[in-house]
């Protein structure tokens, strides 16, 4: 640029210093001539005398004129010509280059506010530009970000996702599209949709939502369709190897014109569904053809007998014999279809996988705010398979049920792991309640459903049914069964390198409290607490990185009062920890230190008795932080692996998940702090029954029994 | 003692077949077309067995098999149940009613026959065999 705009002003500049050197050169060749033709007059007579007079005079005059205009020229030219061509050339390279300056102008100049108001031009061009620049990197950033949010949304989505352009080539598609279409080879930006999927469907649905989108542009001008009407058209069609049916929806991308200028696809494999449905047909088929042999076979030898009732004894008895086995080939044929019928379990209804927290502390809001009633979750928690949406529905209006029948307003709920089903249980102190009446709730349409669907429609969609039944202790619950789902319950089950050793500490069971120690263990408030750290060795600056804890109230496992914190432990964590625990330095940087989360800890322990899996191991941990957290957990403590050691008679694997195991605890949490107090928790309630058997029944017996293993076990040690 | 058996179920074929059966091995039939009038019996004399349809206009079997276990006097009374059903579900649901065992339609004459047997023990006065 700077380039073209100095050859633009130099060959300017040399034309106007031209006139200048000629004219002043002229001048001064007349004046000379002016001199020498005065020199000869006086040499010559009168007339010729003043002839070259007068020509010398015309020459002087001519060469003044001329020296004149070349100094004008000159004058003109330093305070004119010149500031114009440098403010030019200025404004040029100023309009030109991303520069934000003032112009460089020469100090004498005849051009008044000129130049002014160009570097007030030039200024506010500088202004604009920057104001468009900030504009534009902020326009892309949003779009950026707007890009992260797609991709994300995109890579989440089960559907799958291409975007094409009206020559059906791919702009963009998404994993789940890749994962269902399965044809690595032909998916790619910028190839043809149509090495994809079968070309017909789909160019005919794109012609049908063109015309009516011409056919809305004529009746309605000027009127804009929102995004979410956008017209879309749903169809099914199949991948180019014809694998895979895909049940697919079609729409117009638009420019606000209403000019289209592609398409978007989303799909599902609809293969399992059509594969439920065609195995629904042949066991209708089937059993249509199938049965029809026997049937006939049946009848005509029914009515043989009805008809003829003075058969020979002998004819009777082989029609007899017919009727039997035919019935027998019936009952058989029945029984293999209405088995087959039972394993087709997914049916067209949406089913997914729920966490049964998750279930349940929706319904715990719903149920609290709506109706004043109040649910505790309790017991390990479980991955149930259910239409939430709809089951929440049912279990609110069957809860609010109980609740007007029996009159109370505090239930616990509970998910409860079965052979085949997992189980949702809602307790009450009380008697159960009668069939009869839950057959009627389950018949009353359900508040804020289209079509007054009813709880029985609902339970049938699941292949579910409910009832009543004691349950131990003078209480009673509402049972409704669901099916399990296919994922496994544990993610993980074991650690994968050895857990850490055994600690024990004669001065953890003390109790100061003599009222306390004779409380039934029982009756007890209990938090039980796992802590996840850097290493084995607290007094050699292994430090706590994560703590969770569950409280046990009256033998309930109050699932839904736990506590769970990550804590900044200062300093790096070993990859050989890591290994234990999967927890990073990623995780715990911005964490919260020990002595911010131990105050919150105690906080939720109150006066209740810890409880921990190997306790004085966790409790040392406590311990060196309590002075710097200004807390001190001087709560009563029993060690879950001492006791359930006692109350075993053989040596056998004391290992957490081992003792979980042998007690009928089915581990539903990962290896997490949270996991791992959950999981001693439900080994806790088990084990208060089998210290029970043993004598053991209060909090100073589990104390003196759990001083005396103490002791045992360090003298088995020292040998 | 002869052993005394209730059949409830609202379809008259297969009381007939059950009645004809009961009668035929020794034991006192009754029977009941629905679960108020299977009350009704067992409030005049408790059977020793009630053989117990689960779905019944009224009240059905599982409402029937619960208020028989709510009632202490009627302990003794057992309580087969029968079902359309072939549910494991419907199965959980009967047990947990009280029945003290379920038989699924379509069932065998003997298959009845031999649950029945198991429960209550060998009649007396069989004129079977």
């Amino acid at each position: 640029m700077n380039e073209r705009a100095r050859k633009g002003v130099a060959p300017v500049r040399l034309n106007m210093l031209v006139p200048l050197v000629l004219g002043t050169l002229g001048g001064a060749c007349f004046l000379v001539l002016a001199v020498v033709l005065g020199s000869i007059t006086h040499a010559r007579g009168p007339i010729e005398e003043h002839l070259p007079r007068i020509g010398s005079l015309m020459l002087v005059s001519f060469g003044s004129m001329l020296v004149l205009f070349s100094a004008a020229w000159a004058v003109l030219y330093s305070w004119v010509v010149r500031p114009i061509q440098v403010l030019t050339g200025e404004a040029e390279t100023l309009a030109l280059t991303q520069q934000s300056r003032g112009l460089l102008m020469p100090c004498r100049h005849a051009l008044e506010r000129l130049p002014r108001a160009v570097e007030q031009l030039a200024q506010k061009l500088a202004a604009a530009r920057a104001g468009t620049a900030e504009a534009i990197a902020g326009a892309t950033q949003r779009a950026e970000e707007q890009k992260r949010w797609l991709e994300a949304i995109l890579l989440d989505l089960t559907e799958g996702i291409i975007v094409c352009n009206l020559e059906h080539r791919i702009l963009l598609y998404n994993q789940a599209a890749a994962r269902i279409l399965n044809m690595r080879d032909a998916l790619g930006l910028g190839r043809s949709l149509f090495g994809l999927l079968t070309g017909e469907p789909v160019l005919q649905t794109l012609e049908l939502l063109q015309q009516a989108g011409q056919a809305a542009g004529k009746t309605g001008p000027g009127a804009v369709q929102p995004a979410s009407e956008q017209p879309s058209h749903r169809f099914v069609c199949a991948t180019v190897d014809v694998g895979t049916l895909l049940e697919t929806r079609l729409s117009l991308v638009r420019q606000p014109s209403g000019a289209a200028t592609g398409y978007v696809l989303s799909f599902a494999d609809i293969g399992p569904q059509i594969e439920n449905l065609a195995l629904r047909d042949a066991i209708l088929r089937e059993t249509m053809v199938e049965w029809r042999r026997p049937l006939a076979n049946l009848r005509a030898a029914a009515e043989t007998l009805f008809a003829n009732p003075a058969l020979k004894d002998a004819d009777r008895a082989a029609f007899e014999e017919i009727i039997a086995k035919e019935v027998e080939t019936l009952n058989d044929r029945f029984l293999e279809v209405s088995r087959r019928y039972e394993r087709l379990t997914a049916g067209p209804w949406p089913m997914s996988d729920i966490h049964s927290l998750d279930l349940f502390r929706v319904l715990q809001r719903h149920l609290s705010e709506n109706d004043g009633i109040e649910l505790t979750l309790v017991g390990m928690p479980l991955w149930l398979q259910a239409d939430s949406h709809s089951l929440i529905l049912a279990l609110e209006h069957l809860v609010r049920a109980v609740a007007n029948y029996t009159g109370k307003s505090a239930f616990d709920i509970e998910a409860l792991p079965g052979e085949n089903y997992g189980y949702v249980e809602v307790a009450w102190e009380g008697a159960p309640v009668p069939s009869a009446a839950i057959e009627s709730w389950l018949d009353e349409p359900l508040k804020g459903t289209i079509a007054n669907r009813k709880a029985r429609q609902i339970l049938e969609r699941h292949g579910s049914d409910l009832w009543s039944k004691p349950r131990g202790d003078g209480g009673a619950c509402l049972r409704l069964p669901l099916r399990l789902p296919e994922r496994p319950q544990i993610v993980s089950i074991e650690p994968p390198v050895a857990p850490r050793p055994e600690y024990y500490d004669f001065d953890l069971f003390k109790v100061a409290d003599t009222a306390l120690a004779d409380t039934p263990l029982k009756k007890l408030r209990y938090v039980v607490f796992d802590t996840e750290t850097t290493g084995i060795r607290p007094s050699e600056g292994d430090e706590i990185i994560a703590i969770a804890a569950v409280r046990i109230v009256n033998g309930r496992i109050l699932t839904g009062e736990t506590f769970e914190r990550f804590v900044n432990p200062g300093r790096s964590i070993p990859a050989a920890s890591v290994r234990i625990h999967g927890i990073t330095e990623d995780t715990t940087r911005d964490k919260p230190p020990a002595r911010i989360v131990l105050p919150q800890f105690k906080n939720f322990v109150g006066d209740g008795v810890l409880i921990a899996w190997n306790a004085a191991f966790d409790m040392r941990f406590l311990e060196l932080k309590q002075d710097e957290a200004g807390v001190r957990f001087d709560n009563p403590v029993l060690d879950a692996l001492l006791l359930s050691i006692y109350v075993s008679d053989e040596p056998i694997n004391h290992s957490l998940m081992a003792t979980a195991e042998r007690l009928g605890v089915v581990v539903t949490g990962r290896h997490t702090a949270l996991g791992d107090a959950m999981t001693t928790a439900a080994i806790w309630v088990r084990l208060l029954d089998l210290l029970a058997a043993r004598g053991i029944r209060t909090l100073g017996q589990a104390f003196r029994i759990s001083s005396r293993l103490v002791a045992e076990r360090r003298q088995l040690a020292q040998f | 003692m002869v052993r005394s058996v209730l059949i409830v179920d609202d379809e008259p074929n297969i009381v007939r077949s059950l009645q004809f059966l009961m009668t035929k091995a020794g034991y006192d039939v009754r029977v009941a077309r629905d679960g108020e009038q299977a009350l009704d019996e067992i409030a005049k004399t408790p059977p020793d067995l009630v053989l117990l349809d689960a779905m019944m206009p009224k009240r059905d079997g599982f409402d029937v098999c619960q208020t028989i276990r709510a009632n202490p006097r009627w302990a003794g009374v057992r309580v087969i149940m029968l079902t359309a059903k072939g549910r494991d579900i419907e199965r959980e649901k009967g047990m947990a009613m009280g029945a003290d065992d379920y038989i699924t339609k379509p069932f065998s004459t003997k298959e009845v026959m031999a649950q029945v047997g198991k429960v209550l023990g060998p009649a007396e006065g069989s004129r079977n065999e």
